[in-house]
């Protein structure tokens, strides 16, 4: 009797560690939309931007701006044309995509404030892909003043992201800079600019 | 001795159960193969020049039909999966899924880095040398960013190159402060880096991407490029003034109607990772360093007794010799690579200096596998049950125990660049390594400059 309940404790034991062995593969996945799931939209993914960070440093940059001298300019100058030029990524991270998206973040801001016209450059792909191109091969200020006229405005909205990115041990943490700008087209003066910042990192608990 | 050949029937009803669920356990984990057993399909493809059935077999892999769809989930082996296609994927042209592929794989790599637990290593040394999260080695990580800057260059997207040449910056100040000797895999990507800063007009980050190359390789034809940035940009090394004692006295600016063509040619295979049986005597040779001195005596105390006689473990073979030579040319003139760097050599090494903690590793999971298989001997009152249920505990641990073959397999063991300035126009260039050849017709615009590729994983 002692050696069969041995045998029987083993059998449980063994059924037991099969069944971990199970479990830990069984899975399952679905897909969920942000509303359903709270803090789908705040949880860090990764060391990248994700939407809620751009809005972040979008939101401080544009605060700033709307309470500087060059928006009380503007109000003076009877609506003059403002264009938004894409945002150049100085980073670590492949996150063009979403400063594109920025774009339209700005000028929707810009339309609500009222004071100025808007003009896009969405319709004018190649004068945008020329943009792009000199972001890519080296910024030439002197371009400024020559789009300016092309597209018919009076001051530029760009600005720029960098990083600082270290790894140390078992950690890494990159910290963004977005640094937004109001240039003058025809003279290149920089009438405002300002940073916002934010870090992110993966770290172990 | 009649205890010693137990019969199934001398096993009570209990007795069967427990022994058939042992058999099942065993069943179910010797199902598992070791990831070299996994792609071999793949390298086989590739040995005979069918990067295409390699890519497919990828796929299956990672459970989707085409290259264009990623795996539902990125962990585990799919990281991998995703590494070894990229590769695939450039060596026949597809560049933006081949970046694709390496930077969803790249931020996985770093998060499995840093995941890496204590139970990982305590399973890694009792049960399973590839239990717990893939690392990559250091050489890996530096190629990751490596092969992503060429598949941006070549489509002449300078901006999504300088993200992988900020990001190689970040590793190679990690690997420089970790393990420095081994920093020298990312020379190609110094170069491919300092280019990508040349070329976006950033003079000082340039010369140091080139300098960082220097320091690990002779690079002939940055000569040139560097004399003209030094010209800008102050930034002085021992390398660059020592190449800077080469340059001609006041070398004129290159004439503005000329344009450069970067070549970058991938080639042969990175050795892969392989179960290797060695004697009990050897591996303790091997691992002397490595074993505390209650480990030594164990193992010496359970081969004396004949008890353990083979360890299993997993290695890296010397790289084969790697017999073809690029042959660059353009508009038919022969142009020599230059800086080749043998990632093939530089991974063996690298590996070579984890080999005897690989066998401590594995000698302590033997350990482990004989001390269970004695304890259930015990637990079950010994005897013939006893022993089966001893054997039953130790099969499960071996069949438990594959060696960890885990390495990124398709990875070029020498990447070579060739660099020239040409006259602004078409040119034809034609590019031969290991029985492939591309021919390719690029249009330089005046004071521009084109990247081509070629990558041939055999």
């Amino acid at each position: 009797m002692a050696l069969r309940a041995t045998l029987m404790s083993k059998t449980v034991q063994a059924v037991v560690t099969l069944a971990m062995f199970c479990l830990g593969c069984a899975h399952s996945t679905r897909a969920v939309r942000g509303d359903d799931e709270p803090g789908l939209d705040s949880a860090a993914m990764s060391t990248g931007l994700d939407r809620r960070d751009l809005q972040r440093m979008l939101n401080e940059n544009m605060e700033k701006m709307r309470t500087s001298a060059v928006v009380q300019r503007w109000m003076n100058e009877n609506r003059p044309a403002v264009s938004v030029l894409p945002m150049k990524n100085e980073t670590s991270e492949h996150i063009d995509g979403p400063l594109q998206a920025l774009i339209s973040d700005v000028e929707t801001k810009l339309i609500e404030w009222g004071g100025v016209r808007v003009i896009s450059l969405e319709n004018q792909q190649d004068l945008l892909n020329e943009i792009r191109r000199q972001y890519s091969e080296g910024f030439d200020q002197s371009n400024i003043a020559h789009w300016g006229k092309q597209i018919g405005s009076r001051y530029f909205v760009t600005g720029k992201v960098y990083t600082t990115d270290e790894r140390v041990g078992v950690q890494r943490r990159v910290q963004y800079y977005m640094f937004m700008q109001v240039i003058d087209v025809e003279t290149g003066e920089i009438l405002f600019q300002n940073k916002s910042a934010v870090t992110k990192a993966i770290v172990r608990d | 001795m009649m205890a010693m050949r137990p019969r199934w029937r001398d096993l009570g009803s209990g007795g069967r159960v427990s022994m058939q669920l042992w058999l099942l356990g065993l069943l179910l984990c010797t199902g598992c193969a070791s990831y070299s057993d996994k792609v071999r399909d793949a390298r086989a493809a590739l040995d005979a020049g069918r990067p295409r059935d390699a890519i497919a077999s990828f796929n299956k892999r990672l459970g989707v039909e085409t290259e264009k769809q990623l795996p539902d989930e990125i962990k585990g082996e799919n990281v991998l999966y995703l590494l070894e296609r990229s590769v695939a994927l450039q060596s026949v042209g597809e560049y933006a899924l081949s970046s694709r592929d390496l930077e969803v794989a790249d931020k996985q790599v770093e998060v499995l880095d840093f995941t890496h637990s204590t139970l990982d290593d305590i399973s890694k040394f009792m049960f399973s040398d590839d239990s717990g999260p893939y690392q990559s080695p250091a050489y890996e990580k530096l190629m990751i960013n490596t092969l992503n800057m060429i598949n941006y260059l070549v489509r002449g997207d300078l901006n999504g190159s300088r993200v992988e040449a900020r990001r190689l910056a970040t590793m190679q100040q990690f690997i420089n402060d970790t393990d420095p000797k081994h920093a020298g895999v990312g020379a190609t990507g110094s170069y491919l880096a300092g280019f990508t800063f040349e070329k976006s007009r950033e003079p000082s980050e340039a010369l140091r991407f080139y300098d960082e190359a220097l320091q690990h390789n002779e690079y002939d034809s940055l000569l040139d490029p560097v004399t003209q940035l030094a010209k800008v940009d102050g930034y002085r090394t021992e390398q660059i003034k020592e190449l800077l004692s080469h340059a001609p006295k006041d070398s004129p600016e290159p004439a503005a109607d000329t344009a450069e063509l970067l070549v970058i040619v991938g080639y042969g295979r990175v050795p892969a990772k392989i179960a290797q049986r060695i004697p009990i005597g050897l591996a303790l040779t091997l691992a002397s360093g490595d074993l505390s001195p209650g480990s030594r005596a164990q193992a010496n105390q359970l081969a004396a007794q004949g008890l353990v006689t083979w360890i299993n473990f997993p290695t890296l073979p010397k790289p084969g010799p790697v017999r073809s030579v690029p042959m660059i040319q353009v508009d038919q003139r022969a142009i020599p690579p230059d800086g080749t760097v043998p990632v093939d050599e530089l991974a063996v090494e690298a590996w070579r200096e984890t080999k005897g903690k690989m066998i401590a590793s594995a000698i302590t999971r033997v350990i482990t596998r004989v001390v269970a298989g004695e304890v259930t001997k015990k637990a079950t009152g010994g005897g013939a049950i006893g022993f089966l249920a001893s054997l039953g505990a130790q099969a499960t641990l071996t069949a438990t125990d594959t060696p960890d073959t885990r390495s990124w397999s398709t990875l070029p063991a020498r990447l070579a660049v060739a660099r020239l300035r040409l006259p602004a126009g078409k040119h034809v260039i034609d590019v031969a390594v290991s029985g492939e050849r591309k021919q390719q017709t690029v249009e330089l615009k005046p004071g521009g400059w084109a990247a081509v590729n070629l990558t041939v994983l055999r």
